[in-house]
């Protein structure tokens, strides 16, 4: 940002401290979003005061529009991503400064836990995995199994995410059990097809589709033979939450939860609040509802390849406007009269 | 030139013609492509040239440990200029044929945004964040508050700070 030597002219020229802070004090009550047209008028009168004043306010500004460059969603990504360690020099500080923002951005797209998991997707993406026994796993978007099948049992690792499970029976001699682990238990397959939540750490959730699973919380082993008085079983339409308490009792299973393995979201008078944070699920950048229509009821279908999209047709089923600051930051407000 | 500089150039020539072909094969190995790899020599010769005061390169002991010391670095801020000139033309490729830049723009881009990583890297993760939703995204500071979970009096203190290590990047370096 430093202009060549020889060309420091006097708009460059350094303002005193406290005009500075006073320039930037200014700048603090105008981006705070809740200036009055009386503060502005204030601005212009301290602005005409001093030609100091109006070089600081200058140049202030001119670091603004230095920015632009960086507005892109990729290039702000790249921009907080941690840098290589360097051997030595003076940016250790900042290289130890910028490991925890870097690690924010990157879990936007991938959460970080998962980078390492066997099978996962980033956000938005939806794959198709099917397991060395036959069986076929649909990861939704951000989301990371690992495989633990050994001889006793044919057992996977839902890091994060959610997943739809589809048991396999490739080998009709086949007597181990099918198994989902996750942090708050185990889910045993009954013959059978279910979706598996775990969005965040301490809250799995489990829906049958078909036939039933067998629920035990962490503290039982996930061996059938062993005993566990806890164990539930879980039959087609219902839903259970396990957390580290143990299983809930079980709930009817919401219709079509498993829609969006065909890239779809089936809603039913499902508040928008809800409706909004499924689909930040599946798109980079940040997401939000004003909590004025946060109760809104929303019924219909809508796609997830094209998250955009699905805003627009919200618009359509209630009555709110999509409100992009930049790609990366949308909000759903009530629609303006 | 400083005298200093005029006495030290014969020993520096020999320095360089010691050294330079092997720092060259080095870092070629590490990037796989010869001219970026000459560029960079270059680079590191000149790095040391200017930083001759010190004489490190007559005192290094192990003067090729010393070199690819030197070399690391810039391999280091070779790949994340690279990264960050493939993210901004990847966001640019997205743009309408209309608000495609020129190449001088292009240029002038690629290295606004090394000045702008060295800025961000000089700050917090939270200014950083809350400086970026400020001026970048325009959002309010209550916005900003929530998005970061913290107050803001907070967010203010770091949109504070992060403007005057900006301002005083930008227009106080070099400056007496």
């Amino acid at each position: 940002m430093s202009p060549p030597p020889g060309c420091r002219d006097e708009r460059d020229r350094p303002v005193s401290p406290p005009v500075l802070d006073e320039a930037i004090a200014w700048q603090l009550r105008l981006g705070s979003g809740e200036a009055s047209p009386a503060e502005h008028h204030r601005l212009s009168r301290w602005l005409a005061a001093d030609a100091e004043h109006a070089r600081a306010w200058r140049q202030l500004g001119e670091i603004d529009s230095v920015l632009a460059p960086a507005r892109g969603l990729a290039t702000r990504a790249a921009l907080l991503k941690k840098p290589a360690a360097r051997r030595f020099g003076a940016a250790a500080l900042g290289i130890a400064l910028a490991l925890f923002a870097g690690l924010a951005a990157v879990d936007r797209f991938q959460p970080v836990g998962q980078l390492l998991a066997d099978h996962r997707t980033g956000t938005g993406e939806r794959r198709r995995v099917v397991l060395p026994d036959g069986t076929v796993v649909h990861l939704n978007t951000r989301s990371a199994i690992d495989l633990a099948f050994d001889a006793e049992r044919r057992a996977i690792v839902l890091v994060g995410g959610e997943i739809h499970v589809e048991t396999g029976h490739a080998d009709p001699g086949e007597g181990r059990p099918f198994v989902v682990l996750t942090a708050e238990g185990s889910l045993r397959a009954l013959g059978t097809l279910f979706l598996v939540r775990r969005l965040e750490a301490g809250d799995t959730r489990l829906a049958v589709t078909h036939s039933a699973v067998a629920v035990r919380p962490a503290a039982c082993a996930p061996q059938p033979a062993a005993p566990c008085a806890a164990e539930q079983v879980v039959g087609a339409g219902e839903s259970v939450r396990l957390t580290a308490a143990g299983a809930a009792a079980p709930v009817a299973a919401p219709a079509n939860a498993d829609a969006w393995k065909d890239g779809v979201l089936v809603l039913n008078n499902q508040p928008l609040a809800e409706v909004v944070a499924e689909l930040a699920r599946h798109r980079p950048g940040h997401l939000g509802v004003d909590p004025r229509v946060a109760d809104l009821r929303v019924t219909g279908t809508l796609p997830l390849a094209d998250t955009d999209q699905a805003l627009q047709a919200l618009t359509a089923a209630v009555p709110v406007d999509i409100k992009y600051r930049t790609r990366g930051w949308v909000r759903v407000v009530p629609r303006q009269k | 030139m400083p005298a200093v500089q005029a006495s030290v150039q014969p020993l520096f020539h020999s320095f360089y013609s010691d050294h330079h072909r092997w720092l060259h094969a080095w870092l070629r190995k590490k990037l796989g492509c010869a001219d970026t790899a000459a560029d960079l020599a270059h680079d590191a010769f000149l790095r040391i040239l200017s930083r001759q005061e010190h004489n490190g390169f007559l005192e290094a002991r192990e003067p090729r440990a010393y070199l690819t010391t030197i070399a690391r670095g810039l391999l280091v801020d070779f790949f994340r200029r690279a990264d960050l000139e493939r993210a901004w033309l990847a966001d640019v490729a997205a743009l309408p044929e209309a608000l495609q830049p020129s190449p001088e723009e292009r240029l002038d881009a690629l290295q606004t945004l090394q000045a702008i990583d060295r800025l961000l890297q000089a700050m917090t993760p939270k200014t950083r964040a809350a400086w970026l939703l400020s001026r970048i995204d325009g959002l309010t500071h209550t916005e900003i508050a929530a998005e970061l979970g913290v107050s803001v009096p907070r967010v203010r203190q770091y949109l504070a700070n992060a403007a005057r290590q900006a301002y005083h990047l930008r227009f106080s370096t070099g400056a007496a």
